[in-house]
Formats: structure tokens, C-alpha cells, sequence
């Protein structure tokens, strides 16, 4: 049986100073080894909910939190973050804000430092990831003269190091150039289906994700909105049509107009070569 | 009017040149987009604009003024920043007071500075926000209110660096038709962008960057329709663009666009000639 990841229960959470609660009796659960999409109007409570997995809320960030998130069967409220981070890796929005370290070796070493891991383990554990995301050739340079979609890779492979095995990601790949956003979607695709990381990523580039994502969960105004596998999302009434990824939106729209659903196919296609299948069937 | 004659640029005599002889000139009220991949030094280019950065060899002119002689206040006067990072930016204690800021520090008279600064907050929507700690805001308020914080100072020349970084659709569409309300204004308005979208739909004149150079500069629809072009720049075609090429391949006839309306009537129009045929 697979077993649940992360199970958040009823979680509300009010920032202090702040007049309305950022998440609102949020429940859903993730199976092990599930890849999440987690989308929302900025604004939306998506930053807060991945705040919730690794414990940053409600120990470090004041408010008032309420229901359990419970990560492989603990909840946060009883484990410290430095016991959630060996189960949990964090990848924020802006990777200048995680990057600390001169080189782009001792960045992803730090992590196993922190924790008192012996001198070779780690030197064996940094080559392993240079090696696995192909860091090979910006290990010895500063993360501050890489490129940004180089800086996001190695925040990465921090949070990597302590081998996680849930990847939570906020925004990754929003200040990379397109084709840097592909490589770091494609990395992720890889480390979920090969390496069984439970992944969950806010992102507003759904697009690029379609050809691989499990689940979607919608976030309005702190609630969630929608929570299911992809079809079952976009042909949910509950998500809002212009936030509708290109190619389904397409598809919904020709259906609208000649009706292609229910007649040769029952599923809204994704991906192009989807579209362009389900257009050649016809 | 913005002017690069011959412009060369490196950050260290022993690396190669970051700006390789760039030569190109932006009118008033011209809309552009500059893209190109990571690190290939779009930055750098718009840091040249208010003198920032200086040039090793060639030059560069602001509505005639030579950067190099004047100094980076007066170039702060006409060009309007907004920095990639918003928190390199933001400083004040609440949102209203961060807005407050820009058009004080010019001495712009208290009225205009009303108006202007709630015409942002209507266009925007983001009254909610403005007793707001800038900190306490979400990564995509936060990149709002810092263009918005630019907005205020009603400069002749806009630079904006990844603008859309942390927006919703809903966002984008304010600031893309805010900033073409802008451009009828007769304000000249330049964005580095990796957002091929938010380019596609709003902004009329491209600049491709690639190796040092200019690869492409001209017309968006003809620039990203460009797919060896885009491949040599390191950049991803429009997925529209991939969806009629991968069409074309089951009807040779369909016609590629990479307007969305297009897109569709034209799967129409080829779907109902399929239709005709198997008739």
C-alpha cells in the first residue's frame, strides 16, 4: 500500500498583524510519491500552505495556526524544523534568498554540515548530486556568478542533500528564462519518477507541467478550491476558465463550439501532441 | 529617445565582452522587449540606460544626453527603474508610504502625486495592501508594488526587469494594458522579460540578445515565430507555435499564427474541411 506523505487537516493559519486568515480550513491529502501542482492568484495563501509542510509555519513565522499538518504519520506542531527539513526539502521563490555559501559545492554541503555529518559521507553525498543534476561544471564557482536558472539548481541540490523524500517547491522557476524553466521541470519529472521524491510545487506556469503532474489543488483566497487529478480539475466548475492552461483551454473552447468531448474521447487532451492526436481521430 | 552606438561592455578586461557592439535605437513611445537566456547580459544592457553602467567603447545617448557626462541623478530624473528583485527595493514601512516615497524625494507637488499614485492603486487593485508592511506581502504583491513604487514618479522612460516575475494572469493583464495606456501617453516603455506570453500579447517590438549581440530585433510575431532564431538564443517557442507546426504536419495546409483566436478558427477551419473530404 502507498503510504500518505502529507495529510493537512482543517489548517488555517492568520499572519500576526494581519486582518484575514491566509488559509482557511484547508484539508487534502498527498500519497507518497505523488507529483502536486499547487495553483492560486498571487496572493492566494500558495507561499503559506508550503510554509505548513516543513514547519516554517507555525514555528518560525508568528500567527495563529490551527488543524494538524501531519508529514509520514507526525504532525509539525510536535516535530522541530530541524527534524522536518531531513523529510522535507524547501526550494523558495528567489534563490538569493537561500544561498549563503562561496562556492557552489560548500552551498550544497551545508545542509550535511548542520547536521554533524562526517567529512567523507559528505564529500560523498556532494558528489553524488553534482553528478545526478549535472553540476559538474559550476561546482567550484561562486552561486553568486552563476546564472539564475544555476543559482535555482543549486538550491536544489541543497535541499537534496539531507535526501528528503518530499520536495516541496515555491515558484521555482518564475525568474528563469523559458528554456531554463524546461530543464528544471524536466530535473523534477525525473527525481518523482526515478527517485520516487513526493514533489508538490506552486507554479504559474502549469503548461510546462501538464505531461507529468498527478494532482492539481486550487487555492482561492486562503480556501481550497478544487483538489483531483487534472481532468477531473479542468472540467471542474470550481476552476476558473482563464486560468485554464493553454492547450486545455483550447481544446474546452473548440468543444464548446463542435462539441468534441463524449464523442471519440472522454479526456481533455494536455499536452500539443495530445491536441493534435485527439484532432486527428476525429 | 533611447540611442546605443557600437556599444562594447565587459566586467573583467580578461573575460569576453558582455555587450558585443550593440547598435540600436528606441523612439518615444516605443513598447520593446529585450529577451534572451540567463546571464547573457539583458541586465547589464538596461543598467546602461541610466548610467549605471558605462560603456568600454561606444555610446550611449538618453533623449540626446551622452551617460557618460551626465551624472546618474539627472538620468534618474527621465528613466524610471524597476529592479528584478523587489526586495532590493522596497524599504518603507507600509505599502502606502513605499509609493509616497518616489514622487516626494522629486518634490512633485503633493495633488499630482495623489492622483497619480491612486490612479495606480484603482489600475493595480491593490488598496487592500496600502497600510500593508511591504514585507508582509506575497511575493507577487511585492513585485506589484515595487513597479507600481516606479510608476508614481511619471518619468519620461520606463525600464522594467522581469516585471511579470510572481504574477497571475489577472496582474499581468492590468499591468500589460496599463503600460499600453502609458505608451499612448507618449511614454517609452522597455521590459526584459523570459515571459514569451506577457511579450506575445502586449508588447509590438522585440530585441533578441544572444552571445554579446543583437540576434533579432523587430516585430514580436515575427521574432518568436522565428523557431532556428529562438533555438540559437536559447530560447522555447511559443507553445501556439508549437501546437500549428505539429499541426501542419497532419494537414500542410493549416496556417501557423500565434494569436490564440487565429489558432482556433483556423483548427476550425480544418476540422470542418476534414469533415467535407471524408464525405
Amino acid at each position: 500500500m502507498v503510504e500518505t506523505a502529507i495529510k493537512i487537516d482543517n489548517v488555517s493559519f492568520k499572519y500576526r498583524n494581519a486582518d484575514s486568515f491566509a488559509l482557511k480550513r484547508v484539508t487534502f491529502e498527498v500519497a507518497e510519491g505523488e507529483f502536486i501542482l499547487l495553483a492560486g492568484f498571487s496572493g492566494s495563501g500558495k507561499s503559506t500552505l508550503l510554509k505548513c509542510l516543513n514547519g516554517l509555519i507555525p514555528h518560525f513565522h508568528a500567527g495563529r495556526f490551527g488543524g494538524t499538518v501531519e508529514i509520514f504519520g507526525e504532525s509539525t506542531l510536535e516535530s522541530d524544523t530541524p527534524q522536518l527539513a531531513k523529510q522535507v526539502g524547501f526550494v523558495f521563490q528567489n534563490p538569493e534568498n537561500q544561498i549563503s555559501n562561496l562556492t557552489v559545492e560548500r552551498e550544497i554541503a551545508f545542509p550535511l554540515e548542520n547536521f554533524g555529518v562526517p567529512k567523507n559521507e559528505i564529500i560523498s553525498r556532494v558528489d553524488e548530486l553534482v553528478a545526478l543534476l549535472n553540476m559538474e561544471e559550476i561546482r567550484y564557482r561562486s552561486p553568486y556568478s552563476i546564472s539564475g536558472g544555476e543559482q535555482q539548481l543549486t538550491a536544489i541540490a541543497a535541499a537534496l542533500a539531507l535526501d528528503p523524500k518530499i520536495l516541496v517547491l515555491d515558484e521555482v522557476t518564475a525568474h528563469l528564462s523559458p528554456r531554463s524553466a524546461v530543464h528544471i521541470l524536466t530535473l523534477l519529472n525525473e527525481l518523482n519518477k526515478k527517485h520516487k521524491k513526493t514533489i508538490i510545487i506552486a507554479e504559474h506556469r502549469l503548461d510546462r507541467c501538464l505531461n507529468f503532474a498527478d494532482k492539481l489543488a486550487f487555492l482561492e483566497k486562503g480556501q481550497l478550491k478544487v483538489f483531483g487529478d487534472l481532468q477531473a480539475v479542468f472540467q471542474s466548475k470550481e476552476f476558473p476558465t482563464n486560468m485554464l492552461p493553454k492547450i486545455p483551454s483550447l481544446f474546452l473552447k473548440l468543444d464548446k463550439k463542435i462539441g468534441l468531448l463524449g464523442d471519440k474521447t472522454s479526456t481533455i487532451p494536455l499536452t500539443v501532441d495530445e491536441l493534435v492526436a485527439t484532432l486527428n481521430n476525429r | 529617445m533611447i540611442e546605443f552606438e557600437n556599444v562594447f561592455f565587459k566586467y573583467d578586461p580578461k573575460t569576453d565582452y558582455v555587450l558585443n557592439d550593440i547598435t540600436f535605437k528606441i523612439d518615444k513611445a516605443e513598447f520593446v522587449a529585450i529577451v534572451g537566456k540567463n546571464g547573457v547580459g539583458k541586465t547589464t544592457l538596461i543598467k546602461h540606460f541610466n548610467g549605471l553602467l558605462k560603456p568600454n567603447d561606444g555610446i550611449v545617448r538618453i533623449d540626446s544626453l551622452d551617460i557618460v557626462k551626465e551624472p546618474i541623478s539627472k538620468m534618474a530624473s527621465i528613466i524610471g527603474f524597476s529592479f528584478q528583485n523587489p526586495n532590493h527595493q522596497l524599504f518603507a514601512q507600509n505599502v502606502k508610504k513605499e509609493l509616497e516615497f518616489g514622487p516626494k524625494n522629486l518634490k512633485i507637488e503633493e495633488s499630482v502625486r495623489d492622483a497619480t499614485i491612486q490612479n495606480l492603486v484603482d489600475t493595480f487593485q491593490i488598496n487592500h495592501l496600502l497600510e500593508r508592511s511591504p514585507f508582509e506581502l506575497s511575493g507577487g504583491e511585492r513585485r506589484l508594488v515595487s513597479i507600481a513604487s516606479v510608476l508614481t514618479m511619471n518619468q519620461q522612460i520606463l525600464v522594467l526587469d522581469e516585471p511579470t516575475y510572481g504574477q497571475d494572469y489577472r496582474q499581468k493583464k492590468h499591468l500589460g494594458l496599463f503600460l499600453k495606456k502609458l505608451i499612448e501617453e507618449g511614454i517609452t516603455v522597455v521590459v526584459v522579460s523570459h515571459d514569451m506570453d506577457f511579450i506575445l500579447d502586449f508588447i509590438p517590438r522585440t530585441i533578441v540578445l544572444s552571445n554579446g549581440k543583437i540576434a533579432a530585433d523587430g516585430e514580436t510575431v515575427k521574432v518568436l515565430s522565428d523557431q532556428t532564431l529562438l533555438q540559437n538564443a536559447d530560447l522555447v517557442s511559443p507553445l501556439l507555435l508549437d501546437l500549428c507546426y505539429s499541426l501542419q504536419q497532419i494537414d500542410d495546409t493549416f496556417t501557423t499564427s500565434i494569436n490564440e483566436q487565429e489558432v482556433f478558427e483556423n483548427i476550425l477551419s480544418m476540422l470542418s474541411k476534414k469533415q467535407k473530404m471524408s464525405r
